[in-house]
This record gives structure tokens, sequence and C-alpha cells, in this order.
């Protein structure tokens, strides 16, 4: 066999639609072993929760990680690659309409895997938390010459108390200079220049200061967060941010999500047990097990995903290149 | 008023299951139309209790499981109505409402309260998904009863019913019909998705089970349309293909909300 004719058989089985048909049914039976395993657990938990041999296996097989496995995108490199030449030979016989219609709606399934490989490999995601009133330079995050400050937090809510609009009001100092200030909700990020915040997340931090074998020390922190008071007997100061306290009922419950009544819960923990608890109003301050601690106020602290994805446009593209295809294959009239 | 239209839609599926299934085993026009009478009027008053829960809550029902559940049951509906143009057969009114009565049955089991939506689902794109997802489904769940039709036909059960179904090859064609519908609009539906997502999570694919499972419905049906257009795989295969895509769509609808937990959690 000369290596021409050669060449030109495996440009046939590549191009086939045999190959196609394997390799759709392939995708599928692998994608559907990443849902089915927990992904990106760190290794020993696949071991503690499978048991020693299976969870051995299991990392082998980099079924821990299928999307991102050389298996899965080999077989997805080989799935464009049979796209491709597949639509690279039909492009010569497309007599309607309809027919090209079909090719570019194939083209675009390309376009939108290129889209995800941008996405993949130059993609920078980061999540900040912000207290209302702060500030945060984002060169460190991968976004030179950006900060970012949160003025003020809300939380609409429906008349049954059910969250409506979660809103951060921001002023982002850019990196050519300009300051935008802009409300980010959920469902409508900031976006600049290929920049995007979305509403992430949000919570309380109780402010305040505890005096520590003599020593004052100022804290600002999230509801649930601790101070170590004494690390060789595991003895920690824990904080709890209690926005609407029932003074009837359980310490650690809120009546509702609004500030009506709010208290700071300090509880001294050694090890897991409990050896002092109080409850402080704002202003307060009370002795926590012989740590005299100040409530002196509270704010809300935004939690904010940051993110530059240049694959976006690229793949947004692919999908009106992929809508325009469907409309002339579907739409277009058919050719007798 | 709602939950009363509710019930009443169920009632009549549930005549509709009991009387197509004495129609096959004594058939009659009468009877045949009751059967059709009763898939109408069950339609009709599914169709009524969404608009009212509509009025309700302020909103179109698109906010939970619950109401996605009610709207695939109404697509399926929809579907067998408008393929009575072209195939009237009680064994194909059976299946349909058969598939629809446990589709309503497990709705039941589910939180059905009309709240109001959450910030997450406050988006454009919500519609855009939905609407696609109803078209997509509904058309998948016909073609999944005519794919039963056309193995039990094949096998050649001898009975009125059987026999005046359309030939083969005409169930097949009907069948190709409703997925090359569906196709379309599942694409729709995996689009609006990941211009959603990316609105509302900052990424627009996160193989999140939910998302993976539509991505492998969609995978199927490709391999359907493309082994039959190339292959002309028809017939048998492409039934069975038919079948296992919608048991894909089943367990992305209701398997995974049960089993694989993941950022989609209202539906």
């Amino acid at each position: 066999m000369s290596g021409n004719s050669r060449k030109r058989l495996d440009l046939n089985l590549l191009s086939s639609m045999k190959l196609g048909l394997l390799l759709l049914l392939l995708l599928g039976i692998m994608a559907s072993l990443g849902s089915f395993f927990p992904q990106g657990q760190p290794p020993g938990f696949y071991r503690v929760y499978y048991g020693e041999l299976p969870g051995r296996l299991i990392v082998f097989l980099s079924l821990d990680h299928v999307y991102r496995s050389w298996w899965f995108l080999t077989l997805a490199a080989l799935f464009a690659l049979n796209t491709l030449t597949c639509s690279l030979k039909r492009i010569k016989k497309t007599p309607d309409l309809r027919s090209r219609g079909s090719v570019i709606l194939h083209l675009s399934i390309l376009v939108i895997l290129a889209g995800a490989v941008i996405s993949g490999v130059m993609a920078r995601h980061t999540y900040v938390e912000i207290g209302t009133g702060k500030s945060l330079d984002l060169t460190a995050m991968g976004f030179p010459g950006y900060s970012l400050r949160v003025k003020e937090f809300k939380v609409e809510y429906y008349e049954n108390l059910q969250p409506k609009q979660y809103i951060s009001s921001v002023s982002l100092k850019t990196a050519d200079g300009q300051e935008i200030e802009r409300e980010i909700q959920v469902n409508r990020p900031l976006k600049y220049k290929g920049l995007k915040i979305y509403q992430a997340s949000y919570g309380w931090l109780a402010r305040g200061e505890a005096v520590i074998n003599g020593k004052e020390v100022p804290f600002e922190l999230a509801s649930g967060r601790e101070l170590d008071t004494d690390p060789d007997k595991n003895e920690r100061l824990a904080f709890f941010f209690i926005p609407d306290f029932d003074e009837q009922g359980d310490t650690l419950h809120s009546r509702s999500p609004l500030p009506n009544n709010p208290r700071l819960v300090a509880v001294l923990f050694q090890d897991k047990q409990v050896m002092a608890r109080e409850v402080l109003a704002e202003g307060e301050t009370r002795g926590v097990g012989g740590y005299p601690v100040t409530f002196s106020g509270y704010l809300y602290y935004t939690g904010l995903e940051i993110k530059k994805d240049p694959g976006v446009g690229i793949l947004y593209a692919g999908f009106v290149i992929l809508l325009l295809g469907l409309v002339m294959r579907y739409l277009a009239p058919e050719k007798h | 008023m709602e939950a009363n239209f509710n019930l009443l839609a169920y009632i009549f599926l549930l005549a509709a299951v009991i009387l197509s299934l004495i129609s096959l085993w004594r058939p009659g026009r009468l009877i045949s139309y009751m059967v059709q009478a009763s898939l109408i009027l069950s339609f009709a008053y599914l169709t009524l209790a969404l608009v009212l829960r509509s009025i309700a809550a302020g909103r179109l029902p698109f906010a939970n499981l619950y109401e996605f559940t009610l709207l695939f049951a109404w697509g399926i509906l929809l579907f067998y109505l408008i393929s009575r143009r072209v195939i009237k057969s009680d064994l194909l009114a059976a299946l349909v409402a058969i598939l629809v009565v446990i589709i309503l049955s497990y709705s039941n089991t589910l939180s059905s309260g009309p709240g109001p939506l959450m910030p997450a689902l406050q988006s454009v794109w919500l519609q855009f998904h939905v609407i696609t997802a109803i078209i997509a489904y509904g058309a998948f769940g016909l073609s999944f009863c005519l794919a039963i039709i056309y193995i039990i036909k094949e096998k050649g059960y001898d009975s009125p019913d059987v026999n005046n179904l359309p030939s083969l090859a005409k169930l097949d064609n009907l069948l190709h019909w409703s997925v090359a519908i569906g196709f379309p609009f599942m694409t729709l539906v995996l689009i609006t998705g990941a211009v959603w997502a990316e609105e509302v999570w900052g990424r627009w694919w996160g193989w999140d089970p939910k998302e993976t499972w539509a991505l492998i419905t969609w995978l199927i049906y490709a391999a359907y349309l493309h082994a039959r257009k190339t292959y002309g795989w028809r017939g048998k295969r492409s039934a069975i293909m038919a079948i296992v895509g919608f048991l894909a769509v089943l367990f992305t609808l209701f398997g995974v909300s049960l089993l694989l937990p993941g950022a989609h959690s209202y539906v």
C-alpha cells in the first residue's frame, strides 16, 4: 500500500459516520460516569468512601476527575476532528439551503468546542468576601490594576421573608483609571471589558474586642469564626451573630433574617466542650469564662465571584452560528 | 380551584387509561371516542390548572420540579393530540395516558406551594429554558410511546388495534418526525441553560449532574438522527435508541434530582 492511499484511508476512517456514532455513544457513557462518582475530591476520600482497592482503582482510572482526564479529552478531540473532517467533505455537496444549514450547524459545534477549550485554559476565577464600606485590591487575585469597594449590601425580601434579591452597591476602579459605580444583583453581574463580577453569597460580620491574657484583641469576624485563647489547651472563643435574637427560645435561633434584635453569642470552647457562654447586646461587655468580650457592632459582608473568561465570546458566537444553522436546516424551503 | 382542576385532569387521565385498556380488549367506535374525549378533557383541565396557578403566583409556573412535572405532562399530551392528525390508535392513547398518569402521580409526592421566585430564577433565560424544555421533552415523550408501538407491531401481535395501526414504515417516519422536532429544541435547552448559568453563576458549563444528563440525552438523540440518516438505521434498532433517549430524559428530570444532587437544586 502506498503512503498516499494509506493516508486517504485514515482520513476516511477519521471522517466516517461509524467513528462519529461510536464517539457520540462513548462520550455519553464516559460523561455519565462522572455524574455517578463525586468529582475533584482528594484521593484519600475515595479510599475511605469506596474501600481501599475500589478507591485506588477510581483514582487510577481518573474517575475522580473524568472531565479533565486524558481519555475524555482525547475522545472529545477525536470527536471534534471527526466533525470537522466530515463537514469539510460535505461542504462540496450542498445543493440547497437545508444542506448548507446542516454543515453550518456542524461547524458551529467546533466553534463551541473551541470556546470550551479557551474557557478551560484561560479563564480566571476568584471568590472574595468584602465587608460593607471596605475596599479590596484585586491585583493579587489576577486582575491587575482593579480595586473594588463595597458601599452597601442589602437583601430584599418578599412578604413571607423569602429572599427576593441580594444587592451589592460597589465602586470599581479599573485598570485604565475609570471609576464605575454599579449595583450587582443575582442574574445581573457587573460587566466591564471582559471582567465580570457576580453576586454569589453574603453573611454577617460581628465587630468587637476581646481581652486575652491582658492583651486587647480587636476582631471583625464572620459568624461562626473563632479566636484562639490558649492553643495548648485548644481553647477558643467562638462568635455567633444572631440578627433577631429570641429571648425565650434557643440561643442560636434567629426569629427572622432581619437585624431587629441583634446579639452576639460568645462561646468559650475547650476542644468540643462548652466552658462558658454569654449573650451580648450591642455596646455591652461581659466576661466569657474570664475573658472580657465587647460587642461593638455588626455589618454585612458580600461574597462576590470575579472572573475573566475570553472563551465566552467565542462560545456565544458558536451559539449564534448554531441558531443560524438550525433555522436554515429546518425552516428553509425543501428542494424536491 | 387550581387543585380541583388538577384533580379533574388526573381523574380524566385515569379514565383514559381504563377506557383505552378496555378498548384494546373490546374495540368499538364509542369507546374510542370516549378515550379521546377523556384525554382532551384532561389536557384542558391541566391547562386551566396551570393558568390559574400562574395567576395565583403572579408568574409563569416555571419555578420548581413540581411545576415542571405538570408542564412535562402537558407537553406530552399536547404532542399526542397533534399526532392524532396522522395516527389514530387506542394503543398509543393507552401508552400516553399511562406515561402521563405516572408522571402526574409522581408530581403529587413533590412539594407544590406556589412560592415567589428565588433570585437565581429571576431571569428571562429561565423562560426560554423552560419553554424549549417543554417542547423537547413533550416530543421525546411521544416518540417514546411511538417506539414502543413500533416494537409491538413488529412482533406481529394479532389484535384489531395493532392491525389497524399504520404500516411499520409510516410508524417509523412518525417516530423520526417527533425526534426531529424534539432535537433542535433540546439543543436550545442546552444553549439557554448555558447562557443563563453564565449570567447567574459565572460559569456556563459546570458538569453538574443535571447538565451532564441533559448533554447525554442530546448525544443519544444525535446518534439516533445520524444513524438513521447515514446508515438507514430504521425500525427496531432506531426504536430502541428512541426508548433509551427518553429513559435519559426521565433520569435527567427525576433520577438526578433524587440520586445526584447538584447546583440545579430547584428542579
